[in-house]
Protein backbone atom coordinates (compact mmCIF):
# COMPACT_ATOMS: atom_id res chain seq x y z
CA UNK A 1 0.00 0.00 0.00
CA UNK A 2 1.18 3.05 -1.01
CA UNK A 3 1.87 6.18 2.30
CA UNK A 4 -0.87 8.35 1.20
CA UNK A 5 -3.34 5.36 1.19
CA UNK A 6 -2.45 4.36 4.36
CA UNK A 7 -2.40 7.18 5.82
CA UNK A 8 -5.86 7.74 4.56
CA UNK A 9 -6.82 4.40 5.89
CA UNK A 10 -5.80 5.88 9.17
CA UNK A 11 -7.37 8.77 9.42
CA UNK A 12 -10.73 6.72 8.25
CA UNK A 13 -9.69 4.22 11.74
CA UNK A 14 -9.78 7.81 13.85
CA UNK A 15 -12.47 8.56 12.12
CA UNK A 16 -14.42 5.69 13.27
CA UNK A 17 -12.68 5.41 17.29
CA UNK A 18 -13.96 9.40 17.44
CA UNK A 19 -17.38 8.27 15.86
CA UNK A 20 -17.87 5.55 18.70
CA UNK A 21 -16.65 7.99 21.06
CA UNK A 22 -19.06 10.79 20.28
CA UNK A 23 -21.97 8.30 20.28
CA UNK A 24 -20.81 6.38 23.44
CA UNK A 25 -21.12 10.20 24.59
CA UNK A 26 -24.42 10.97 23.16
CA UNK A 27 -25.66 7.53 25.01
CA UNK A 28 -23.88 8.08 28.42
CA UNK A 29 -25.20 11.63 28.60
CA UNK A 30 -28.68 10.97 28.10
CA UNK A 31 -28.97 7.93 30.20
CA UNK A 32 -27.12 9.52 33.29
CA UNK A 33 -29.14 12.81 32.92
CA UNK A 34 -31.94 12.16 31.50
CA UNK A 35 -33.57 8.35 32.61
CA UNK A 36 -37.01 9.01 31.07
CA UNK A 37 -35.30 9.29 27.44
CA UNK A 38 -33.29 6.21 27.48
CA UNK A 39 -35.00 5.09 24.13
CA UNK A 40 -33.59 7.85 22.71
CA UNK A 41 -30.10 7.11 23.66
CA UNK A 42 -30.32 3.34 23.04
CA UNK A 43 -31.59 3.80 19.23
CA UNK A 44 -29.23 6.74 18.20
CA UNK A 45 -26.02 4.33 20.04
CA UNK A 46 -27.33 1.14 18.68
CA UNK A 47 -27.87 2.18 14.90
CA UNK A 48 -24.92 4.02 15.09
CA UNK A 49 -23.11 1.60 16.59
CA UNK A 50 -24.08 -0.65 13.82
CA UNK A 51 -23.43 1.66 11.24
CA UNK A 52 -20.25 2.34 12.22
CA UNK A 53 -19.07 -1.20 12.88
CA UNK A 54 -20.48 -2.34 9.68
CA UNK A 55 -18.05 0.09 7.81
CA UNK A 56 -15.37 -1.82 9.07
CA UNK A 57 -16.74 -5.96 8.52
CA UNK A 58 -14.75 -7.99 6.59
CA UNK A 59 -15.46 -7.11 2.73
CA UNK A 60 -16.45 -3.60 3.98
CA UNK A 61 -15.68 -0.52 2.71
CA UNK A 62 -12.13 -0.55 0.60
CA UNK A 63 -12.93 -4.25 0.10
CA UNK A 64 -14.63 -4.80 -3.23
CA UNK A 65 -16.71 -7.64 -4.09
CA UNK A 66 -20.35 -9.01 -3.90
CA UNK A 67 -20.79 -9.87 -0.29
CA UNK A 68 -18.81 -7.03 0.88
CA UNK A 69 -21.01 -4.60 -1.39
CA UNK A 70 -23.92 -6.71 0.49
CA UNK A 71 -22.77 -5.74 3.90
CA UNK A 72 -22.43 -2.47 2.63
CA UNK A 73 -25.72 -1.58 1.43
CA UNK A 74 -27.39 -3.50 4.61
CA UNK A 75 -25.42 -1.72 7.06
CA UNK A 76 -26.37 1.86 5.10
CA UNK A 77 -30.07 0.44 4.86
CA UNK A 78 -29.98 -0.24 8.41
CA UNK A 79 -28.52 3.36 9.18
CA UNK A 80 -30.89 4.87 7.21
CA UNK A 81 -33.89 3.18 8.97
CA UNK A 82 -32.24 3.79 12.14
CA UNK A 83 -31.85 7.33 11.41
CA UNK A 84 -35.28 8.11 10.06
CA UNK A 85 -36.70 6.68 13.10
CA UNK A 86 -34.67 8.26 15.36
CA UNK A 87 -35.85 11.84 13.60
CA UNK A 88 -39.51 11.00 13.18
CA UNK A 89 -39.61 9.64 16.99
CA UNK A 90 -37.94 13.26 18.33
CA UNK A 91 -41.01 14.80 16.02
CA UNK A 92 -43.55 13.47 18.97
CA UNK A 93 -41.29 14.84 21.80
CA UNK A 94 -40.96 18.37 21.35
CA UNK A 95 -38.62 18.80 24.18
CA UNK A 96 -36.23 16.88 22.47
CA UNK A 97 -36.18 17.39 18.82
CA UNK A 98 -32.72 19.33 18.78
CA UNK A 99 -31.50 15.67 20.09
CA UNK A 100 -32.43 13.61 16.67
CA UNK A 101 -31.64 16.60 14.89
CA UNK A 102 -28.20 17.02 16.01
CA UNK A 103 -27.42 13.28 16.09
CA UNK A 104 -29.34 12.13 13.05
CA UNK A 105 -28.37 14.34 10.79
CA UNK A 106 -24.20 14.09 10.35
CA UNK A 107 -25.05 10.28 10.87
CA UNK A 108 -26.98 10.31 7.73
CA UNK A 109 -24.49 12.21 5.83
CA UNK A 110 -21.70 10.19 6.99
CA UNK A 111 -23.67 6.93 5.72
CA UNK A 112 -24.62 8.84 2.68
CA UNK A 113 -21.26 9.30 1.50
CA UNK A 114 -20.27 5.60 1.94
CA UNK A 115 -21.89 5.13 -1.31
CA UNK A 116 -18.76 7.56 -2.99
CA UNK A 117 -17.09 4.50 -4.48
CA UNK A 118 -20.35 2.72 -5.84
CA UNK A 119 -23.25 4.54 -7.73
CA UNK A 120 -23.10 7.33 -4.93
CA UNK A 121 -22.58 11.30 -6.29
CA UNK A 122 -19.84 11.59 -9.05
CA UNK A 123 -18.64 14.19 -11.05
CA UNK A 124 -19.07 14.79 -14.59
CA UNK A 125 -18.10 12.16 -17.02
CA UNK A 126 -19.56 9.35 -14.34
CA UNK A 127 -16.15 8.68 -12.08
CA UNK A 128 -13.53 9.40 -14.19
CA UNK A 129 -10.51 11.32 -12.74
CA UNK A 130 -9.94 11.53 -8.75
CA UNK A 131 -13.52 10.35 -8.12
CA UNK A 132 -12.41 6.48 -9.34
CA UNK A 133 -12.28 3.99 -6.60
CA UNK A 134 -9.79 6.07 -5.35
CA UNK A 135 -6.93 7.82 -6.92
CA UNK A 136 -3.79 6.86 -9.16
CA UNK A 137 -1.64 9.41 -7.63
CA UNK A 138 -2.19 10.59 -3.51
CA UNK A 139 -1.16 14.00 -4.24
CA UNK A 140 -0.17 15.77 -1.22
CA UNK A 141 -1.07 13.95 2.67
CA UNK A 142 -4.86 13.67 3.29
CA UNK A 143 -6.88 14.59 -0.43
CA UNK A 144 -8.06 11.45 -0.68
CA UNK A 145 -10.02 11.97 2.59
CA UNK A 146 -10.80 15.89 1.46
CA UNK A 147 -11.72 14.74 -1.66
CA UNK A 148 -15.28 12.26 0.02
CA UNK A 149 -15.73 15.44 2.08
CA UNK A 150 -16.61 17.41 -0.67
CA UNK A 151 -18.26 14.40 -2.34
CA UNK A 152 -20.79 13.97 0.92
CA UNK A 153 -20.69 18.22 1.22
CA UNK A 154 -22.39 17.98 -2.31
CA UNK A 155 -25.04 15.70 -0.70
CA UNK A 156 -26.30 18.84 1.49
CA UNK A 157 -26.75 21.12 -2.05
CA UNK A 158 -30.00 20.59 -3.99
CA UNK A 159 -29.65 17.41 -6.55
CA UNK A 160 -28.17 19.38 -9.93
CA UNK A 161 -26.08 22.32 -8.07
CA UNK A 162 -24.52 19.98 -6.19
CA UNK A 163 -23.99 17.67 -8.86
CA UNK A 164 -21.94 20.23 -11.03
CA UNK A 165 -20.57 21.44 -8.00
CA UNK A 166 -18.65 18.28 -7.50
CA UNK A 167 -18.18 17.97 -11.26
CA UNK A 168 -16.70 21.20 -11.54
CA UNK A 169 -14.47 20.62 -8.63
CA UNK A 170 -13.54 17.49 -9.85
CA UNK A 171 -12.81 18.58 -13.31
CA UNK A 172 -10.74 21.57 -11.77
CA UNK A 173 -8.60 19.33 -9.48
CA UNK A 174 -7.60 16.91 -12.21
CA UNK A 175 -5.99 19.52 -14.10
CA UNK A 176 -4.23 21.43 -10.65
CA UNK A 177 -0.73 20.51 -9.79
CA UNK A 178 -0.87 18.08 -6.91
CA UNK A 179 1.10 20.43 -4.83
CA UNK A 180 -2.10 22.52 -4.83
CA UNK A 181 -4.86 20.20 -4.80
CA UNK A 182 -5.04 20.03 -0.83
CA UNK A 183 -5.63 24.09 -0.77
CA UNK A 184 -7.83 23.98 -3.50
CA UNK A 185 -9.83 21.44 -2.13
CA UNK A 186 -9.73 23.64 1.36
CA UNK A 187 -10.98 26.27 -0.81
CA UNK A 188 -14.27 24.56 -2.13
CA UNK A 189 -14.73 23.45 1.19
CA UNK A 190 -14.13 26.65 2.92
CA UNK A 191 -16.65 28.19 0.32
CA UNK A 192 -19.41 25.35 1.06
CA UNK A 193 -21.54 26.74 3.84
CA UNK A 194 -22.24 29.58 2.27
CA UNK A 195 -22.88 27.78 -1.05
CA UNK A 196 -25.37 25.38 0.23
CA UNK A 197 -27.28 28.38 1.70
CA UNK A 198 -27.50 30.24 -1.57
CA UNK A 199 -28.43 27.21 -3.64
CA UNK A 200 -31.06 26.22 -0.78
CA UNK A 201 -32.40 29.56 -0.91
CA UNK A 202 -32.49 29.61 -4.84
CA UNK A 203 -34.33 26.15 -4.64
CA UNK A 204 -37.01 27.26 -2.17
CA UNK A 205 -37.68 30.45 -3.94
CA UNK A 206 -37.61 28.28 -7.59
CA UNK A 207 -39.75 25.73 -6.07
CA UNK A 208 -42.33 28.51 -4.13
CA UNK A 209 -42.45 29.88 -7.46
CA UNK A 210 -43.72 26.83 -9.34
CA UNK A 211 -46.28 26.09 -6.36
CA UNK A 212 -47.33 22.82 -5.51
CA UNK A 213 -46.47 19.55 -7.23
CA UNK A 214 -49.89 18.14 -8.44
CA UNK A 215 -50.30 14.60 -9.18
CA UNK A 216 -50.76 13.47 -12.75
CA UNK B 1 -31.14 41.00 -4.85
CA UNK B 2 -28.59 42.97 -6.61
CA UNK B 3 -25.21 41.75 -6.69
CA UNK B 4 -22.37 43.01 -3.92
CA UNK B 5 -19.89 43.93 -6.12
CA UNK B 6 -16.70 42.64 -3.49
CA UNK B 7 -13.00 43.05 -4.52
CA UNK B 8 -12.69 39.12 -5.28
CA UNK B 9 -15.91 39.84 -7.86
CA UNK B 10 -14.51 42.43 -9.14
CA UNK B 11 -11.36 40.44 -9.46
CA UNK B 12 -13.53 37.99 -11.84
CA UNK B 13 -15.24 40.44 -13.81
CA UNK B 14 -11.99 42.01 -14.71
CA UNK B 15 -10.39 38.74 -15.85
CA UNK B 16 -13.77 38.16 -17.34
CA UNK B 17 -13.44 41.63 -19.07
CA UNK B 18 -10.20 41.99 -20.45
CA UNK B 19 -12.19 39.49 -23.17
CA UNK B 20 -15.44 39.20 -23.18
CA UNK B 21 -15.74 37.20 -25.85
CA UNK B 22 -12.91 34.59 -24.68
CA UNK B 23 -14.25 31.94 -22.66
CA UNK B 24 -12.69 31.01 -19.58
CA UNK B 25 -12.89 28.01 -17.39
CA UNK B 26 -12.07 27.82 -13.74
CA UNK B 27 -8.41 27.05 -13.39
CA UNK B 28 -7.76 29.73 -16.07
CA UNK B 29 -9.65 32.26 -14.40
CA UNK B 30 -8.10 31.07 -10.89
CA UNK B 31 -5.03 31.87 -11.91
CA UNK B 32 -5.53 35.14 -13.62
CA UNK B 33 -7.32 36.20 -10.57
CA UNK B 34 -5.18 35.08 -7.89
CA UNK B 35 -8.16 33.50 -6.05
CA UNK B 36 -8.75 30.33 -5.04
CA UNK B 37 -11.13 27.83 -7.16
CA UNK B 38 -13.40 27.41 -4.52
CA UNK B 39 -13.61 31.01 -3.94
CA UNK B 40 -14.21 31.62 -7.57
CA UNK B 41 -16.87 29.42 -8.24
CA UNK B 42 -19.81 30.64 -5.76
CA UNK B 43 -18.88 34.05 -7.60
CA UNK B 44 -19.06 32.40 -11.07
CA UNK B 45 -22.90 31.11 -10.19
CA UNK B 46 -23.72 34.46 -8.65
CA UNK B 47 -22.78 36.01 -11.97
CA UNK B 48 -24.65 33.30 -13.51
CA UNK B 49 -27.60 34.12 -10.93
CA UNK B 50 -27.56 37.42 -12.22
CA UNK B 51 -27.75 36.51 -16.20
CA UNK B 52 -23.93 38.54 -16.46
CA UNK B 53 -22.38 35.17 -17.27
CA UNK B 54 -23.26 32.31 -19.16
CA UNK B 55 -21.67 28.83 -19.05
CA UNK B 56 -21.28 25.14 -20.69
CA UNK B 57 -19.43 22.02 -20.49
CA UNK B 58 -17.10 21.81 -22.61
CA UNK B 59 -17.99 19.04 -25.57
CA UNK B 60 -15.29 16.36 -25.53
CA UNK B 61 -14.99 12.71 -24.79
CA UNK B 62 -12.62 12.53 -21.22
CA UNK B 63 -11.80 9.05 -21.90
CA UNK B 64 -9.81 10.24 -25.62
CA UNK B 65 -8.57 13.36 -23.47
CA UNK B 66 -7.64 11.72 -20.28
CA UNK B 67 -9.28 14.22 -18.69
CA UNK B 68 -12.72 15.49 -17.43
CA UNK B 69 -14.34 18.09 -18.92
CA UNK B 70 -14.47 21.88 -18.43
CA UNK B 71 -17.20 24.32 -17.19
CA UNK B 72 -16.26 26.99 -20.03
CA UNK B 73 -17.80 30.73 -18.03
CA UNK B 74 -18.00 34.00 -20.68
CA UNK B 75 -19.61 37.13 -20.20
CA UNK B 76 -23.00 37.50 -21.92
CA UNK B 77 -23.41 40.72 -24.15
CA UNK B 78 -25.54 42.77 -21.25
CA UNK B 79 -23.53 40.86 -18.96
CA UNK B 80 -20.53 42.46 -20.30
CA UNK B 81 -22.33 46.50 -20.59
CA UNK B 82 -23.71 45.63 -16.80
CA UNK B 83 -20.43 44.52 -15.35
CA UNK B 84 -18.63 47.49 -17.38
CA UNK B 85 -20.24 50.05 -15.63
CA UNK B 86 -21.01 48.48 -12.34
CA UNK B 87 -17.07 48.08 -11.82
CA UNK B 88 -16.50 51.83 -13.02
CA UNK B 89 -19.33 52.93 -10.13
CA UNK B 90 -17.09 50.76 -7.95
CA UNK B 91 -14.36 52.35 -8.56
CA UNK B 92 -15.71 55.86 -8.19
CA UNK B 93 -15.01 56.90 -4.37
CA UNK B 94 -18.56 57.04 -2.60
CA UNK B 95 -20.08 61.00 -1.70
CA UNK B 96 -19.50 59.63 2.26
CA UNK B 97 -16.06 58.33 1.56
CA UNK B 98 -14.81 61.99 -0.34
CA UNK B 99 -16.72 63.95 2.59
CA UNK B 100 -14.36 61.96 5.69
CA UNK B 101 -11.35 62.93 3.47
CA UNK B 102 -12.54 66.39 2.56
CA UNK B 103 -13.13 66.19 6.81
CA UNK B 104 -9.51 65.04 7.60
CA UNK B 105 -7.59 67.06 5.36
CA UNK B 106 -9.02 70.86 6.86
CA UNK B 107 -10.68 71.47 3.42
CA UNK B 108 -14.74 71.40 4.71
Amino acid sequence: MMPGADRAERRKKHARVAGFIALSAVVAVTVLLRPGYQWVSLTVGVCGAIAVAASDLPGGRGRPGPSGERTKNRARAGGFIGCGTIIISGLFQPDWQWLPFAVGVPVVAVLTSGGLRGGGRRGHGQGSGLSRGGRDDDGPAGTAHQWRTLAMVSRLMPGPGGRRWLAEAESLLSEIAPAGRGAAIRSYLLSAPRLVVMMWARETRRRARLGPRRPG
Amino acid sequence: MALRLTVQVQLVVQALLRDPAREMYGLELSEETGLQPGTAYPILLRLEHEGWVASRWEDIDPRAEKRPARRYYRLTAGGAVQAAAALAAARRPKGTALRRLAGESGIA
